[in-house]
């Protein structure tokens, strides 16, 4: 039997599958009357984005460097950087991680070819949110100091930039630093010394909701329209080098 | 504005639809609406599922078509939609990821009414090739089941599943190539029945 074979019986297989008869589903559909989204994705989310920001901080500044260094390492606009007055507290008891799945659920959820940091070991707890976003969880310990208030070591996250719309939103205390980096030879950033805040939008881009985090320092990259983020306590040089130990997961 | 009844191109319903033109996008939804159920059904494995994903697809694309552009194929990029919805209802019912799809009850092979022999044979390949396909890594029965149950191309295969066009084609090979073993194993066995 030949791969071609293989084709032909899957092409007459196809042709036998029992698909459920089409139903006219525009009678379903209602009064669609919801305003269409027009504009560009920038234009939309940005008000959107203001608004949170306006009723939990005072925003002071969109600092141009920043944005214009996210914009050219996420093309597609993935994230927004803003600068806050107010001191953002850091919430650990609940993280928002999604569900508690195996490292082969995760793998076969997510569209995007799923990575894993190599110098780690496996992650003690694997989370997916109905984001497609995938959240690696590694516990504190002698080598990987715990934020504070949690267990967390390491927090390791990784979401598809899709392009239609969706995203991450952060929020800097005003004691951030944002350097440029290079992971594997990707461009990234590291973004250390104060607290932040990300917010999640969802694919259609038709909700926005709030996703609070770790305190530690992020390193976060953009690899094949994949956005890795790794959270941790750990300093620049520790931490690229985990990030250096990505490799893709098994399965 | 209304349709009409006219055949319109596609690229004149997604404009007049994104000019407010409702019926233009119920118009869309009919020339998609059975494929978009296929999509559906074979993420979550029964017909009324299959519905109500669609009907929410089909209402997010009306809200979100302002952004698509319109240089791309509409097709991959509405059913990618769908798929999301339809991944985003299976997780939400705690299912497994496998194919759900059966064999028609009456064979029809060529517009030839077959012979029950031919029926017969014809039948018992198509139980092995599912369920050979339901043993494969799910990003292989993904682009399997897509490319070969669906019928989309490489290029709308790739948009839906979100990876690039090569690895859509690097595991379909060895996709096929795992498939080729499994049913040479499967006819191997006792009665050459799917397990």
């Amino acid at each position: 039997m030949s791969a071609l074979n293989v084709r032909e019986i899957l092409a007459r297989t196809a042709e036998q599958v029992h698909w459920p008869d089409t139903v006219d589903l525009v009678p379903r559909l209602g009064a669609l009357s919801t305003p269409l989204v027009t504009g560009s994705r920038r234009r939309r989310w940005v008000p959107a984005v203001v608004t949170v920001l306006v009723l939990v901080f005072s925003l002071l500044v969109i600092s141009p460097q920043a944005r214009q260094a996210v914009a050219d390492l996420l093309g597609a606009g993935g994230i927004e950087i803003g600068f806050a007055s107010d001191p953002v507290e850091p919430v650990a008891e609940d993280l928002g991680l999604g569900t508690l799945v195996s490292p082969t659920e995760a793998a076969a959820a997510v569209r995007f070819e799923l990575s894993v940091l190599g110098s780690l070991g496996d992650p003690d707890e694997i989370y997916l949110s109905d984001l497609d976003r995938v959240d690696m969880v590694w516990k504190g310990g002698e080598t990987l100091p715990a934020a504070v208030g949690t267990e967390i070591g390491l927090l390791y996250t990784q979401f598809e930039d899709t392009g239609e719309g969706g995203g991450l939103v952060k929020s800097l205390g005003e004691d951030s630093s944002v350097t440029e980096v290079a992971v594997l030879g990707s461009p990234g950033l590291w973004i250390a010394d104060a607290p932040h805040i990300v917010f999640w939008e969802d694919a259609e881009g038709n909700r926005v909701e709030a996703t609070t985090r770790l305190a530690g320092n992020v390193l976060i990259w953009e690899s094949d329209g994949v956005t890795h983020r790794i959270e941790t306590m750990l300093g620049l040089v520790e931490t690229l080098g985990v990030a250096g130990s990505v490799r893709p997961a098994e399965g | 504005m209304s349709v009409e009844g006219r055949p319109l191109i596609e690229h004149e319903l997604i404009k007049r639809t994104k000019s407010g033109d409702v019926a233009a996008f119920e118009e869309l939804v009919r020339l998609h609406q059975q494929i978009a159920l296929r999509v559906a059904y074979l993420v979550v494995g029964d017909r009324g599922g299959a519905e109500d994903v669609a009907q929410e697809a089909f209402l997010k694309a009306f809200r979100s078509i302002g952004r698509f552009e319109e240089t791309r194929p509409f097709r991959p990029w509405l059913l990618r939609i769908v798929r999301n919805q339809a991944l985003n209802s299976r997780r939400g019912a705690g299912r497994q990821e496998r194919l759900s799809l059966r064999l028609a009850n009456d064979l029809v092979s060529g517009g030839v009414a077959p012979s029950p022999e031919s029926t017969v044979i014809s039948r018992a390949e198509g139980e092995r090739v599912l369920a050979a396909l339901n043993r494969l890594p799910d990003r292989y029965r993904d682009v399997v089941s897509h490319r070969y149950l669906l019928g989309l191309s490489e290029a709308e295969t790739a948009t839906m599943l979100g990876i690039p066009p090569g690895t859509v084609k690097s595991r379909s090979a060895r996709a096929l190539t795992q498939l080729e073993q499994a049913l040479a194993g499967m006819m191997d066995t006792p009665g050459g029945r799917a397990r």
